[in-house]
C-alpha cells in the first residue's frame, strides 16, 4: 500500500495532463462541428453549393468529442448511477464494494480500447468516402477514449474508490 | 442470453456502477455467452454514435449553455414576471412562464433545469420552502423536451426510422405541452392559496408587458426560425440545432453583449461532458440491443405480447407500465436506443399511429426524469438547491401525478396529440 500511495502524485499529474488534452480535443471538435454544419446550411442557401465532406467530417468530430469526453466525465463524476443501495452502506463497506466495481468498469474500458485499436489498425488502409483520410480514425477515437477512461477508473479503484469516479 | 444480460445489468447498476458501464458489462457478458467475437464491441459502439441526427444533442445543450451565459434567462424571467408575477404565488408562475419560454428554444430538460435553477432558485427560495422551489423548477424544466425543439424527440425519430418524422413529433408535443403548463400553473395557484403565499410582483400593466415583450422579441423569434425551419423543411433537425447555437452566439455578442469569447471553451467542454454521458449509454446500449436481436428477443417479445392481448389500448398500458419501471433505472436516451427498436414496430403492428405512440413514449420517459432514483432533473436541482433527493421528492409528486394524468388523457384521446401534426400535413 505504501508503494501505491507513493505513486499517487505522479499518476495524478499524468492524468491531469491527459485530461487537459482531452478537454482541448472537446473544444476543437464541438466547435468544429457547429462551424461545419452551420457553414453547410449557409453554403446550400446562400452560395447554392454544398460542401461534400461536411457530413462525414462533422460525424468524425462528433465521434471524437463523445469518446474523448467520456474520461473527462468520469473525472467530473458526470456518469450517472444508482446510489440507492451504496448510500445506505457504512463508509467502510461502501469503499470495499466500490473498489471491485470500479475495477470491473476499468477492465471493461480496457477491453473496449484493446478491441478498438485492433480493429482500427486492421482497417487502417481503408479510406473515408469523401476525403483521403483513413477510415480507421473513427475507431481510433473509441480506443483512445477507452484507454483514458480505463486509466482514470483504475486510478479511482486504487486510490479513491468512491464508486462514482468523482475527483477526490 | 437476453435474460443474462438484463440480470447482469441490474446487478451492476444496483452495486453502484455508473449505468453506462453497467450496460457495457451486460453487453460483454452477452457477447461471451453467445460465443461471438469481441470485435463486434468497438464497431457497434462507434456506429451507434456515428450518426448525424444525434449531433443535435450537443448542439441543443451548447445553445442552452450559451444562452445562459448570454443573459437570455433574465429577459425571459422579466417578461414572465410582467405577465404573471403579480398573482398569489406569482414567482412560481414566473418559473413556469420562464420554463415555457425556455422550452421553445431549448431541447433538453437537464440543460433547462440548470438554467432555471441557476437563475430562479435564489428568488424562489426567498419566499417559498427550498423543496417546493426546487420542485417547481424541476417541473418547469421538464417542458423542455415536450415542447419543440426536443432532443428526446429527435433521438426517438432517429431510432424509430422512416415511420416517424421529427417535424411531426415536434408538432405532436405542442398542444399537450400547453395543457401541461396550464395545469401546472393551476396546481401552483391552489398551493399558493392553501399555503397563503405572499404576492411578490409589481401590479399588472399592459405597457410593462409590451416593453418586456419588445426586449425579448429577439429571443422569441428564435423558435420561429429554428422550429419553423425544421418543420417547414428548410433544414434538418441537426442543422436547426446548429443554427440555434449560431443564433444564441449572435444574441450574446451583439444584443445582450454579455457573452465573451473566453466563456466559450468552458461552454464547449460542459457540452462535451453532458453529451458524453448520453453518448456512453447510447454506445453500450446499442451493443445490448444488437445482442438481443441476435437472440431473436424482439420476435419472442412480439409474439408473447400478441398472445397476451390484441387490444392496442392494453398494449399501450403495458408499455406505459414498462416505461415507468425502466424510467427509474435508465437514462432516457439509452432507453430510446434499447426499447424503441423493440416496441415501435410492435405498436405499428397493433395499428397505433406512430406519432401518437412516439409522443406517449417520449412523454413517459420525460416524466421518468422527475422520479427517483434516476431522476436526472431532480439531481440537477438538488445540487442547485443544496437539498436531499427526499426533500424534493416530497414536493414533486403533485406535478408527477398531474403529468401521468395528462399522459393517460393523451392515450385515450389521440386527438390532443394528433390534431396539430395532421393539420400541418404530417
Amino acid at each position: 500500500m505504501a508503494v501505491a500511495r507513493g505513486l499517487r502524485q505522479p499518476v495524478d499529474a499524468v492524468l491531469r495532463v491527459l485530461d487537459r488534452l482531452a478537454r482541448g480535443v472537446c473544444v476543437v471538435t464541438i466547435g468544429g462541428m457547429v462551424a461545419i454544419v452551420a457553414a453547410q446550411v449557409f453554403a446550400r442557401y446562400v452560395l447554392n453549393n454544398s460542401i461534400g465532406w461536411a457530413d462525414e467530417i462533422s460525424r468524425l468530430l462528433f465521434v471524437w468529442s463523445i469518446f474523448l469526453a467520456i474520461p473527462v466525465a468520469i473525472r467530473t463524476g458526470n456518469h450517472i448511477g444508482i446510489e440507492l443501495l451504496t448510500d445506505r452502506l457504512p463508509p467502510r463497506a461502501r469503499a470495499a464494494l466500490a473498489r471491485p466495481v470500479t475495477a470491473l468498469a476499468a477492465a471493461l474500458m480496457l477491453l473496449v480500447a484493446w478491441q478498438s485499436f485492433a480493429v482500427a489498425f486492421a482497417q487502417w488502409d481503408e479510406l473515408m468516402v469523401s476525403v483521403d483520410l483513413s477510415a480507421g480514425l473513427f475507431l481510433l477515437a473509441v480506443g483512445v477514449g477507452g484507454l483514458l477512461s480505463a486509466l482514470n477508473l483504475l486510478r479511482d479503484a486504487v486510490f479513491v474508490a468512491t464508486g462514482t469516479g468523482a475527483d477526490a | 442470453m437476453t435474460l443474462t444480460m438484463i440480470g447482469i445489468f441490474f446487478l451492476a447498476a444496483i452495486l453502484g456502477m455508473p449505468l453506462a458501464f453497467s450496460l457495457g458489462v451486460a453487453a460483454v457478458s452477452g457477447i461471451l455467452v453467445s460465443g461471438f467475437g469481441l470485435n463486434v464491441l468497438p464497431s457497434r459502439m462507434m456506429n451507434a454514435v456515428n450518426a448525424f441526427p444525434l449531433m443535435s444533442i450537443p448542439f441543443f445543450v451548447l445553445a442552452g449553455e450559451i444562452m445562459m451565459k448570454a443573459g437570455i434567462m433574465q429577459r425571459l424571467i422579466d417578461l414572465a414576471n410582467a405577465a404573471v408575477g403579480q398573482v398569489k404565488g406569482g414567482l412560481a408562475h414566473v418559473a413556469m412562464g420562464a420554463g415555457l419560454g425556455l422550452s421553445t428554444v431549448s431541447g433538453a430538460a437537464v440543460a433547462d433545469a440548470s438554467a432555471l435553477g441557476g437563475t430562479l432558485m435564489g428568488p424562489l427560495s426567498k419566499y417559498y420552502s427550498r423543496g417546493f422551489s426546487a420542485a417547481v423548477l424541476a417541473a418547469a424544466a421538464n417542458l423542455g423536451p415536450i415542447i419543440p425543439p426536443s432532443g428526446a424527440m429527435i433521438v426517438y425519430a432517429f431510432v424509430a426510422g422512416s415511420t416517424v418524422s421529427v417535424g411531426g413529433l415536434f408538432m405532436a408535443g405542442v398542444l399537450p405541452g400547453l395543457i401541461l403548463v396550464t395545469g401546472m400553473m393551476v396546481l401552483c395557484s391552489v398551493y399558493a392559496h392553501v399555503k397563503d403565499l405572499p404576492r411578490t410582483g409589481e401590479s399588472f400593466s399592459l405597457r410593462r408587458i409590451a416593453r418586456e415583450a419588445r426586449r425579448s422579441l429577439v429571443i422569441l423569434m428564435m423558435p420561429v426560425v429554428v422550429i419553423g425551419g425544421i418543420v417547414g423543411g428548410a433544414f434538418t433537425a441537426t442543422e436547426g440545432s446548429a443554427i440555434a447555437v449560431v443564433y444564441a452566439l449572435l444574441i450574446g455578442f451583439f444584443v445582450t453583449r454579455q457573452l465573451a469569447l473566453k466563456d466559450l471553451p468552458e461552454a464547449l467542454v460542459n457540452t462535451a461532458i453532458t453529451a458524453a454521458g448520453v453518448g456512453a449509454m447510447i454506445a453500450f446500449a446499442s451493443v445490448v440491443t444488437y445482442m438481443m436481436t441476435i437472440d431473436l428477443f424482439p420476435m419472442q417479445l412480439a409474439s408473447w405480447l400478441k398472445e397476451v392481448t390484441t387490444d392496442p389500448i392494453v398494449f399501450m398500458l403495458i408499455v406505459t407500465g414498462v416505461l415507468v419501471v425502466v424510467g427509474c433505472f435508465l437514462e432516457s436516451n439509452a432507453a430510446y436506443v434499447m426499447l424503441v427498436p423493440l416496441l415501435h414496430p410492435i405498436a405499428v403492428s397493433y395499428g397505433i399511429d406512430p406519432l401518437h405512440f412516439g409522443f406517449l413514449f417520449v412523454f413517459n420517459l420525460v416524466i421518468g426524469m422527475l422520479t427517483p432514483p434516476v431522476g436526472v432533473v431532480l439531481f440537477v436541482l438538488c445540487g442547485v438547491a443544496r437539498i436531499g433527493i427526499g426533500e424534493i421528492s416530497r414536493a414533486i409528486w403533485p406535478f408527477v401525478l398531474l403529468m401521468y394524468a395528462l399522459l393517460f388523457v393523451c392515450m385515450f384521446f389521440p386527438g390532443i396529440v394528433l390534431t396539430l401534426p395532421r393539420a400541418l400535413g404530417y
